[in-house]
């Protein structure tokens, strides 16, 4: 905030950080952007700029776009376990709550967002969950101190639940988007009363025409080989776009998957036999995937630990994915798959970017690196208070022992 | 204090300070608990030699370039520069490499909630009754799990696996070597003392809800509860291994001393030993120094009531594990002397985990405290050194000066020491056994891999020569 006000002061048209900043396009040099707008101008070094005041760097920094943490519950819960702070699920409701729009129960507020902002991402795209149909996944903003400043998109996904069985599922789905298609051709039959039975209310319907169409992906989690190829046989013969979450297998299709442009959220900790469905699962998963052309995100951190982020793409790097791919798998790639856009640092997107350097000179500076950290978050071109609840209880404590509450003096 | 282990009481005989002729008889009868059937197999030993790489003790030196010498098993020489010459030994050339001692876990649950999850194989909780100190981690182990390969690719070589917080004395843990071996028991480490887990906090009040403790303070109840009855029985025990002794060195004399001392009616006669109750027998093993105390905790309140427990009943808490936290306290845990087994990052999953901050090790380590990073995890513990990497950068971000050598003890000695091993492992020091790793970058980064593992100086993971532990994994169609 500082630095912002500094720059305004001396009237500067724009701000400028120079670097190494690393984008899926290789490395430039430098990033101008107008505070006012959020947005780049330019990543020419040429433009004048007043350049950001950061505190002396003791070893080399590396400037990326803020990362993106998918599917997680950020800003819908405070703690797992305390049921009164969750609303993830709808619980008992209908299983079929399309629109069910899950930003609708963001809170700005929660304290793990900015825990989760300042390890460096900067975006999240969050998903309801439960049922067949869970929802409206949307994308949202790790700011602000509103709905409407914090949620980008309200709607980006529909979140798929699953049956135990794959084939129940698609028997589950047919019934589904057969009565979701029927309330598209006979809105006045069902208007009138005179409509044959539905699966679920008409407002729960009508969320899954843009489904239907491809203009929205589906999400679903889905982990073995038989069931990821029942998945694209299905999809086959409709327009359905399709995001896998998780797919600890889906490497054994990986053409296929690319092919029928199926996006892949992987948890690279997927070490194989953690479960009956995961038994083929292979630590490579990411590489074999990005390889093979499908458009590969990483995840799976859950919610609190959002801010894992950087540490699963090293963990994909340090089994074979390359870091230009997992730099587009927590950057640009989510904001391709779910259509919010920007996320390469060019000019005319939003200058949202993280400064990051080693706390070690043993090991280089390198987001991935468990031993980098980030010492500046810019979302829209504004600077990110670093602090959170977690640095504040740190820093209540730090000068002790003893307890924070000492006698005040009398005044 | 501690006295004696109980397995070093079996083999030496060797009796407390402050008793010195009393046989502890409870140790004599748990023998027959701990008879092994299987015996871990000693493969000959073959000499090594590493050198070229960087050499990182964990015990304070860092050589560049160093070299470990093992024979026999245990590290015989370590230090820096040419290696010295030793005809037959095995040349390892780690020239652009780092060594450092095998890395420990205090916390797993492998094999008693092994993968893949499967309610037939899930066997850590004995969720029946909030006090089961008899029941042993080692008779649910699971020598199949193939989580076990996973923690010795990440370069783990020791671990403890516990059973899990359902119960406020959950029962006996189990300290292992990384040999695998067709049961748990000829992978105990040898020479650890027993451990016991109990647990404070959410876990048992949500487990017991209906049938109690539903709350906090009926928690400690039930715990100080048990150990009132332990103290009880310990007494029995106490007497009776006196009586026993004096039995024993009656029958011991001569037949006409025996005669002398019957008719000076002071032949004493055989006594009776008490009852065998497998509970009681833990919790006395506890309250007499023999067993090692390792509690699940979270809030530092909670932790202060344990410590409290353990100063009334006269036993030692080794480590609080989890103790998210220690941070609040770490003068108080500095002060009795125990560990704190941590995650670098995990919080907010219940209301006992919120107040997490991620300087937690490193604020504990920096009021010279013994920090500790567990996994708790099949996932973690394949990367026990990434997650101390991100201890450390927290800490560092918090101000405290943290060396390399400073974090690799959260994840080597550390450990080792509240598990009661660390005259065996968790340094790179001449004496130890040769369990250590033989990483391709820096142990600290994402990026490293354990190329080469050693326990008692065999390599039992080699990045070139990869293989299948587990028999689960086996025809599975995998690798």
């Amino acid at each position: 905030m500082l630095v912002l006000l500094a720059a305004l002061a001396t009237a500067a048209p724009c701000l400028q950080v120079s670097g190494e900043i690393r984008t899926t396009d290789g490395v430039i040099e430098s990033v101008s952007f107008d505070p006012e707008t959020g947005l780049i101008l330019s990543t020419s070094q040429a433009v004048a700029c007043t350049a950001i005041v950061l505190p002396e760097a003791s070893q080399g920094r590396v400037i990326t776009a803020g990362f993106v943490a998918v599917g997680t519950r950020t800003g819908l819960t405070e703690v797992g376990a305390v049921s009164a702070t969750n609303q993830s699920d709808a619980g008992g409701d209908s299983p079929i709550r399309a629109s069910l729009v899950a930003t609708e129960s963001y809170n700005p507020m929660a304290s793990h967002i900015a825990v989760t902002r300042m390890a460096g991402v900067t975006d999240a795209v969050i998903l309801p969950g439960g049922g067949l149909i869970a929802g409206q996944g949307g994308w949202v903003r790790l700011t602000g101190d509103t709905q409407s400043a914090a949620v980008v998109d309200p709607s980006v996904v529909m979140v798929g639940g699953r049956d135990e069985h794959m084939s129940r599922t698609l028997r589950l789905w047919r019934q589904l988007f057969d009565d979701a298609d029927y309330l598209k051709k006979n809105r006045g039959a069902v208007d009138r009363g005179t409509a044959r039975p539905l699966s679920a209310h008409p407002a729960d319907l009508r969320p899954l025409w843009p489904v239907m169409s491809g203009d929205q992906p589906l999400i679903v989690g889905i982990d073995r080989a038989s069931d990821i190829e029942s998945l694209l046989t299905f999809i086959a013969d409709t327009d359905l776009s399709i995001v896998i979450d998780g797919g600890a297998e889906a490497w054994r299709h990986a053409d296929a998957l690319a092919e029928a442009g199926v996006a892949v959220l992987v948890d690279p900790t997927v070490f194989g036999p953690g479960g009956f469905d995961q038994l083929q699962g292979r630590p490579d998963n990411a590489k074999l995937l990005a390889d093979a052309g499908v458009k590969v995100m990483l995840g799976h951190t859950g919610t609190h630990n959002a801010r894992l982020v950087a540490h699963q793409a090293g963990i994909a790097v340090g089994q074979g994915l390359s870091a230009e791919q997992a730099l587009a798998a927590v950057t640009s790639t989510p904001r391709e798959v779910f259509g919010v856009g920007g996320g390469a640092l060019t000019a005319g997107t939003s200058a949202t970017f993280v400064i990051w350097e080693s706390v070690t000179s043993e090991i280089p500076t390198d987001p991935f690196e468990p031993t980098t950290r980030a010492v500046a978050v810019y979302i829209d071109g504004v600077a990110q208070d670093m602090g959170s609840r977690q640095t504040d209880l740190r820093d209540r404590y730090i000068g002790l022992p003893g307890s924070p509450l000492v006698p005040l003096t009398p005044q | 204090m501690l006295k004696f282990t109980v397995l070093g009481a079996l083999l030496t005989g060797v009796a407390m300070a402050d008793e010195p002729e009393v046989p502890w008889a409870l140790a004599e009868v748990e023998a027959d608990g701990l008879r092994a059937v299987e015996t871990p197999i000693h493969w000959p030993n073959r000499s090594l030699v590493i050198s070229g790489g960087t050499v990182l003790t964990a015990a304070g030196d860092v050589f560049v370039p160093g070299y470990v010498v093992v024979e026999g098993g245990n590290i015989t020489a370590v230090g820096e520069g040419d290696a010295p010459e030793l005809v037959d030994a095995e040349q390892v050339d780690a020239t652009g490499r780092y060594i450092t001692p095998g890395l420990i876990d205090t916390h797993s649950h492998l094999g008693v909630d092994p993968s893949p999850w499967a309610r037939a194989h899930s066997d850590g909780n004995e969720a029946t009754s909030p006090t089961t100190p008899g029941v042993w981690a080692e008779h649910s182990f699971w020598p199949q799990d193939p989580g076990l390969q996973r923690a010795a690719e990440g370069g783990v070589t020791s671990l403890q696996v516990l059973p899990g917080s359902a119960n406020l004395v959950g029962g006996r843990g189990a300290v292992l070597h990384m040999t695998p071996a067709r049961g748990g028991r000829a992978m105990r480490f040898p020479g650890a003392p027993e451990t016991l887990k109990m647990a404070c906090g959410e876990n048992p009040k949500r487990v017991y809800e209906n049938s109690g403790p539903s709350t906090r303070m009926g928690n400690v109840r039930g715990q100080r509860r048990a150990f009132l009855q332990a103290a009880e029985a310990m007494e029995e025990w106490e007497d009776y291994s006196e009586s026993l002794a004096e039995f024993r060195e009656f029958e011991a004399l001569s037949d006409k001393d025996k005669a002398k001392a019957r008719r000076r009616e002071e032949a004493p006669s055989e006594p009776d030993m008490p009852g065998r109750d497998l509970d009681q027998e833990t919790l006395i093993g506890l309250l007499h120094g023999d067993i090692y105390a390792q509690i699940h905790c979270y809030r530092a309140d909670d932790m202060l009531s344990m410590m409290q427990m353990g100063d009334e009943f006269g036993f030692k808490i080794r480590s609080f594990h989890h103790a998210i936290e220690a941070y609040k306290i770490r003068d108080l845990l500095v002060e009795h002397d125990i560990s704190a087994s941590t995650w670098a990052d995990w919080w907010g999953f219940k209301l006992e985990a919120y107040d997490a901050v991620q300087a937690n090790a490193a604020m504990l380590h920096d009021a010279g405290g013994r920090a500790i990073i567990h996994s708790d995890s099949e996932i973690g513990i394949q990367r026990l050194n990434q997650e101390a990497a991100k201890a450390m950068r927290a800490g560092i971000a918090a101000g405290i000066e943290l060396s390399t050598n400073d974090v690799l003890r959260w994840v080597t000695i550390n450990p080792a020491w509240a598990m009661g091993i660390d005259d065996e492992v968790g340094t790179l020091e001449v004496g130890k056994r040769a369990d250590l790793v033989i990483w391709d970058a820096h142990p600290l980064s994402v990026y490293a891999h354990a190329e080469n593992v050693f326990v008692d100086g065999h390599l039992i993971i080699d990045r070139e020569q990869p293989r299948t532990w587990s028999d689960f994994e086996i025809g599975q169609g995998v690798h």
